[in-house]
């Protein structure tokens, strides 16, 4: 690897920013830090960086607003939602909104690094609770009532990754056992993450149709 | 009724409650009401006058004044018309005065909808008008028995009346009463959940933060564990609405026989549960078995993770203990493992539902555990029985 991945840090507590600089400071390179939604998108717009680590909680909004934020302003750059909350419709809403994936704060340093490659090469990375998060809002358990029954609906081999993801297997685990390739797995996983992310674009032309705005 | 009453009360300038009190009154006292108030009504629904508001004259004379003076003239009219013997009703003028009356102001609906958004000022508006109505009708009651009957006969009717009351209060007062608690209670359910929602966030982002922090960055194992442990309650607290509840779900039941296993063993338990249902004697049964395939990976795999996933689906529930500990030889499982079989496979079976080990030296752990669910209620899934 020549260059180490840019990475911009958004969360409202000094103490946890400072504890993952230090576990991951060694593999990626922190490029700045933000501590709510304004100061986020500024620094985010301002550096430009390849992943943003955000919080899903955050003074003056919270993740989803900070995503907006940014992708209003043009700036392509991935986000890798990183949090304790275990409320799914605030994880789901990250989701919607665009980041590539969830991991909680109990992520391991190595992990965590590893998620981080895995989000700047586009791909979508599936803890166990967001594989259960995700599961739960296409049965209907999580209210997202925007998600569209007709266009949304999983496969059934998307399902049985996604089963396996929350059961603790890793992608190389979920590969094997299925018989297919690693590849077809992040291929999957991927198609998961814009099928939320689709309804919720086609959901927001509708109601900006509804009112007119275009 | 047909607006006569309003309009006068208008250009005289008195509330319209006491011309209609008067029209009944008047009626009532010999019929000579219905008369005025159909003559009223002709001379003034003349069709094509202009729809812009009419504007009385200003009159010298203050608004108690005229009530005063309008009350006479409808009581001299009333007296005038029974003492000279044109009343229909005869005797029962005054009963049937204090009847109408409490009728009238019983049931004046635009007066009533006028005070409904004034709160307190409303409520105790409506008790005089309540209190107003009951003397009248009692008085007309009375007055009624007086009349036709003799002083003893009248006073057993009052008896009964006053007996007619008080069984109706007795009647209400507890669905009355019941409704007022139950609106309290409801108001006082809401703001303790406002006040735990703010603290919940509070706290979610203060000490949750910390906990985890500790976690990842203290060396002392007890430490950790402590920490976790704390976490673990504190979410539990927050995050569930049902811990209020003693008849849990299987996620809860699950997230806790989980938290049990954790706080025993210092292993990090990632527990994942999609979908949710009631428990019943198989849910418990299923839930014994996950806890004891749990804590068998807690004590002896040597991992140090454990991944629960749980899926409730239509027909039956799921769930996988995994870990990727030092694992075992299955083909044992009757020597070293006894656990296993009875704690595990057998409770499984007794209960209709099915388990499977799957493990080899070296790759870990993984126990399947199916249990089909008895309240399934989909006609489709019925077929499949």
């Amino acid at each position: 690897m020549t260059e180490l991945i840019r990475v911009v840090l958004v969360d409202d507590h000094a103490l946890v920013r400072a504890g993952v600089k230090a576990e991951i400071g060694d593999h990626v390179q922190v490029v700045g830090e933000a501590d709510d939604v304004e100061g986020a998108i500024d620094v985010i717009c301002g550096l430009q960086p390849d992943v943003v680590l955000l919080d899903v909680h955050l003074p003056g909004g919270d993740g989803p607003t900070v995503i907006e934020g940014v992708k209003q302003a043009d700036i392509d750059t991935c986000f890798l939602a990183l949090s304790v909350s275990d409320a799914a419709e605030d994880v789901i809403a990250v989701i919607r909104a665009g980041a590539r994936g969830y991991v909680t704060k109990a992520i391991d340093g190595i992990d965590l690094v590893d998620a981080i490659h895995r989000v700047a090469a586009g791909d979508a990375v599936f803890s166990p609770r967001l594989a259960g998060f995700v599961l739960d809002a296409f049965a209907g358990q999580i209210p997202v009532a925007e998600i569209d029954p007709e266009l949304d609906l999983l496969t059934n081999r998307e399902q049985e990754v996604l089963r396996l993801l929350a059961r603790g297997y890793a992608y190389k685990e979920v590969a094997s056992r299925l018989a297919i390739s690693v590849k077809t797995v992040e291929s999957h996983a991927s198609s998961v993450l814009r099928k939320l992310q689709l309804s919720n674009r086609h959901e927001l032309s509708r109601w900006a149709a509804h009112r007119r705005l275009i | 009724m047909t607006g006569t009453a309003a309009g006068i009360a208008r250009e005289v300038g008195i509330d319209p409650v006491y011309l209609r009190i008067s029209f009944v009154v008047l009626t009532l006292a010999g019929g000579w009401g219905l008369v005025l108030y159909l003559t009223a009504w002709i001379v003034m629904s003349r069709p094509g006058l202009s729809d812009e508001p009419y504007e009385p004259i200003a009159k010298a004379v203050t608004p108690r004044a005229r009530v005063v003076a309008f009350a006479m003239i409808a009581t001299g009219l009333a007296m005038l018309s029974s003492s000279y013997g044109l009343s229909f009703l005869g005797s029962l003028m005054w009963p049937s005065v204090f009847l109408g009356a409490a009728f009238v102001i019983g049931l004046d609906r635009s007066r009533l909808d006028r005070l409904r958004p004034l709160g307190d000022v409303q409520n105790r508006t409506i008790g005089v008008r309540v209190a107003l109505g009951l003397a009248l009708l009692f008085a007309g009651v009375i007055s009624a028995s007086f009349v036709s009957l003799s002083f003893w006969q009248a006073i057993g009717g009052i008896v009964v009346a006053g007996l007619v009351l008080l069984g109706a209060a007795v009647v209400f007062a507890p669905i009355i009463s019941t409704l007022a608690n139950d609106l309290l209670a409801e108001r006082r359910a809401r703001i303790r959940s406002e006040e735990r929602a703010d603290m919940a966030a509070h706290l979610h982002d203060s000490v949750l933060q910390t906990l985890t922090l500790i976690q990842k960055r203290s060396p002392d194992a007890s430490v950790v564990s402590l920490a976790r442990r704390q976490e673990r309650e504190l979410r539990t607290w927050l995050f569930d609405d049902k811990s209020m509840n003693p008849n849990l779900g299987f996620r809860v039941g699950l997230e806790s026989a989980m938290a049990g296993v954790d706080n025993m063993c210092d292993v990090a338990l990632e527990v994942v549960v999609v979908g949710d249902c009631p428990t019943d004697d198989n849910v418990t049964a299923l839930l014994q078995a996950a806890r004891e395939a749990a804590s068998n990976a807690a004590r002896h795999s040597g991992a140090n993770r454990i991944d629960v996933f749980a899926e409730v689906g239509h027909e039956h529930i799921e769930v996988f203990v995994r870990d990727l500990g030092v694992g075992f030889d299955p083909a044992r499982i009757d020597g070293d493992r006894a656990g296993v079989r009875d704690s595990i496979i057998g409770r499984m079976e007794r209960n209709g539902g099915s388990a499977e080990v799957h493990s080899s030296r070296g790759e870990g752990t993984e126990v399947e555990l199916r249990m089909p669910r008895s309240d399934a209620t989909d006609p489709d899934e019925l077929q499949t029985f």
